[in-house]
């Protein structure tokens, strides 16, 4: 892992060199994933090269970056959807697509059918499937499952509720819930705050922050200024990955991060090419 | 209307023609919503139209070489579970030209069909009525046969309901649960299949798809879920079927170009009746 490296184009590597090299924070128990020299290309299109990290149990760590920088791709061979070309992913020390069922996932819901007629029940439900069985009605086991997720992410009123006639942030509750029934030891999210306004991304980063008391999390972000407070790590991604603690990161330095971050953006849109 | 049933009592045709309508109602108000949310309305249009392929070669051996046992329904089952599987394979492999190739198999079946029918010598079937449905000349072993196809439909399309939405909803999350998605995909193809030899009885290969979707789209008012989605769409569907038979039977029209009339036009009132209400809350 390649901690603080300068170059990393985000900023960070300067920012965290300037502070004292003191490590809290960051949990130090087993490794849930791994990841040692991996690439992965679209066809002709290299999006990563070089992925070295690894994410302790206990984290809650947010993967940041510029748009198109690779960090759904980063997620998505986490979980065995993608195939890299080269190097070794491990979760729970298995290949990705064994350590499934130990994994709950949250998409973007952007690309869920908007007039789909399911009630919110029947979404978290879908997180019991796959487990032996599946004749017919869930078991009341599963149901039990299902309303005690939905519970924890305070929508239990909302079970008849139709998923269609919900408010973003209930939806993306709904979709936390559905993860959650899957009864994870490690939860991994994409952008659970797109579109979401500031007060409502308050209440989902509080609810994540209770929820990594037991659980590890790894999270896409946008916007690492705001959920800074509330991770212990970022993972910088812009074609390679560099990881920092964030506990020491408070004050100016958070707004120098956050500076860095967005010139890095436009930077990138200009079509300048950030290399490490 | 009571005419209607009044004949019904001296005419077993009439009561085949209703019960058969009837039985079609529920594969089609079991099916039709996973056919409208799973967006696959063009893949169930290739399936019906490369039935008619199917058809066509039934009764070709059947009155050509006198194979007795060659069934048209038999023959329009296997066509369709194979065009269901030649498609779905098609629209699983070639993302980007799905449409085009199903459109292509769409006509070649066709083709195919009437290739065939024209084909066959002395007393050919009526292209007519099998494009366009001839409920009236259901016989008590075809119904038998639907009845059969109907229950293996609706209960398959029901016991894995859990399978089937959540492939529905949200494939990729589906297949990080472990789920088969292109196996469970295929078999919904095949159930649609199944229902459009089961529909094609009553409405004909060219109107099939409609007694899929407008049932489902006008119990989409009341519908919260896609089990309600399901009584509705097959209440709604015996509803049209039987005001549709009594109509056509009346007025001396086609059933099947009736029925569809009576299903587009609740369509038509809902959907104003909708644009309308948004109206008033806006």
């Amino acid at each position: 892992m390649s901690e603080h490296a300068a170059g990393c184009g985000c900023g960070c590597g300067e920012a965290a060199r300037s502070l004292p090299v003191v490590d809290v924070g960051r949990p130090v128990g087993p490794t849930v994933i791994e990841m040692a020299g991996v690439a992965f290309a679209y066809g002709q299109q290299t999006v990563l090269h070089g992925v070295n990290l690894s994410v302790p149990q206990g984290d809650l760590a947010c993967i940041v970056g510029p748009n198109g920088g690779g960090k759904t791709t980063l997620l998505r061979l986490m979980l065995g959807l993608l195939v890299p070309q080269r190097g070794e992913i491990r979760v729970f020390g298995k290949p990705p697509h064994e350590a499934r069922r130990r994994i709950g996932y949250m998409p973007q819901h952007v690309h869920l059918d908007p007039l789909f007629p399911v009630t919110s029940l029947d979404v978290v439900l879908m997180g019991r499937l796959g487990g032996g069985g599946g004749l017919g009605l869930y078991s009341r086991a599963d149901q039990q499952i299902a309303c005690d997720a939905l519970g924890e992410v305070g929508l239990a009123d909302m079970a008849k509720r139709s998923f269609a006639r919900l408010s973003g942030g209930q939806r993306q509750r709904v979709l936390i819930a559905r993860a959650l029934a899957c009864q994870p030891e490690v939860l991994l999210l994409d952008e659970p705050t797109a579109n979401l306004d500031i007060s409502v991304e308050e209440q989902l980063y509080a609810l994540l922050k209770e929820l990594n008391r037991r659980l590890t999390i790894v999270l896409v972000s946008h916007d690492l200024g705001f959920v800074s407070k509330y991770v212990k790590t970022a993972i910088c991604v812009n074609r390679t990955v560099h990881t920092h603690e964030m506990s020491r990161l408070t004050g100016d330095v958070i707004r120098n991060l956050y500076g860095r971050e967005i010139r890095l953006v436009e930077h990138a849109g200009g079509g300048a090419e950030v290399r490490s | 209307m009571t005419d209607f049933f009044r004949a019904m009592a001296g005419s077993p045709l009439l009561l085949h023609a209703l019960v058969c309508g009837l039985l079609a109602s529920v594969a089609a108000g079991v099916i039709g919503p996973y056919v409208v949310v799973r967006r696959i309305t063009y893949i169930a249009g290739g399936i019906a139209h490369c039935v008619l392929a199917g058809l066509g070669a039934a009764y070709y051996f059947q009155i050509e070489y006198g194979w007795t046992w060659c069934d048209p329904i038999l023959g329009a089952s296997v066509a369709a579970i194979l065009a269901a599987l030649l498609i779905g394979w098609v629209s699983l492999r070639a993302r980007q030209r799905e449409d085009t190739l199903i459109g292509a198999l769409w006509a070649i079946g066709t083709a195919v069909g009437v290739l065939f029918i024209q084909s066959t010598r002395g007393y050919a079937p009526d292209l007519m009525s099998l494009l366009f449905g001839n409920i009236m000349l259901v016989s008590a072993r075809d119904m038998w046969l639907v009845a059969g196809l109907d229950a293996l439909v609706v209960a398959i399309g029901l016991l894995f309901y859990n399978q089937f939405v959540a492939v529905c909803f949200d494939e990729e999350f589906a297949r990080l649960r472990g789920l088969r998605v292109e196996f469970w995909y295929l078999l919904l193809l095949c159930l649609v299949a199944l229902t459009v030899v089961v529909l094609m009885k009553v409405v004909g290969i060219v109107l099939v798809i409609a007694l899929l979707t407008l049932p489902v789209a006008v119990g989409a008012i009341f519908a919260r879920s896609l089990w309600q989605s399901m009584i509705a769409a097959s209440l709604l569907s015996m509803v049209f079927v039987t005001l549709g038979l009594g109509t056509a039977y009346q007025a001396n029209w086609p059933a099947g170009a009736t029925i569809i009339i009576v299903a587009g036009a609740a369509y038509l009132l809902v959907a104003m009746f909708q644009i309308f209400t948004a109206r008033r809350r806006a």
